[in-house]
């Protein structure tokens, strides 16, 4: 089954990195978007099946990307993945307690990133 | 889904594209290395240049960049109100060199 991703991070290279990732090794959709704003927006137009979304970005961050994707009745339930380079138990904890399916360290290894997601997310 | 080679080419070609971005990132270090040496490092040049680290720690190590772990060092050195002296300028330059190194050479997989 093809699953949508939609991948949030400010960062050009990491974002072209994921989605060759995801697209090429999973065979997954991938769309992108550079800014929590733009991600939102994008979420309520594809409604993917789950969001990557990196935690530091200018201006407006992952986590109050998180809240707002949460406020809205068509994005509110879409699983959301934080990528962070601040892995340490106790961040993860706090991303979670905030409504992340599950945070993914960065940076993380193209190869086996479809496969981490689809084990956080419960995906066969 | 494509091969592992159509992987692995899709990756050199990525990389080929950030390349001018990876150096833009090298060069801010050294121009606070420089700065240092000169006595005239701001608290901001410092940051700037510790962000950059930062964020070539997380692109080198998405690519399977061998790099990353020293620009990790790097950026530890960095942060924060430690003062610099004599060993952590050496530290950071002799890091440098072997990033700049590393980044100019052919891309390196991540069991290098």
């Amino acid at each position: 089954m093809q699953r949508h991703i939609l991948l949030i991070d400010d960062e050009d290279d990491i974002r072209e990195v994921t989605a060759v990732s995801l697209e090429t090794v999973a065979g997954w959709q991938v769309s992108s978007a550079r800014s929590g704003v733009d991600g939102i927006e994008l979420a309520k137009r594809a409604v993917p099946d789950a969001i990557l979304l990196d935690v530091m970005m200018p201006e407006q961050d992952g986590t109050a990307t998180l809240r707002l994707l949460r406020s809205n009745a068509v994005t509110a339930r879409i699983p959301v993945i934080f990528l962070t380079a601040k892995a340490q138990s106790i961040e993860r904890e706090r991303l979670q307690a905030i409504g992340a399916a599950g945070t993914l360290a960065k940076p993380f290894n193209p190869l086996t990133l479809a496969a981490e997601v689809s084990a956080i997310l419960g995906w066969r | 889904m494509t091969s592992p080679e159509d992987f692995a080419k899709k990756l050199d070609e990525l990389w080929r594209k950030h390349l001018p971005l990876m150096r833009s990132r090298i060069e801010t270090i050294h121009s606070a290395l420089e700065a240092v040496r000169d006595n005239r490092l701001t608290p901001n040049l410092r940051a700037e240049a510790a962000q950059e680290a930062h964020k070539l720690a997380g692109s080198l190590g998405t690519f399977g960049h061998a790099g990353s772990d020293a620009a990790a060092e790097i950026q530890r050195l960095l942060s924060g109100n430690v003062a610099l002296g004599s060993v952590e300028l050496g530290r950071i330059q002799q890091l440098l060199k072997m990033l700049s190194q590393q980044t100019e050479s052919r891309f390196p997989s991540r069991s290098t």
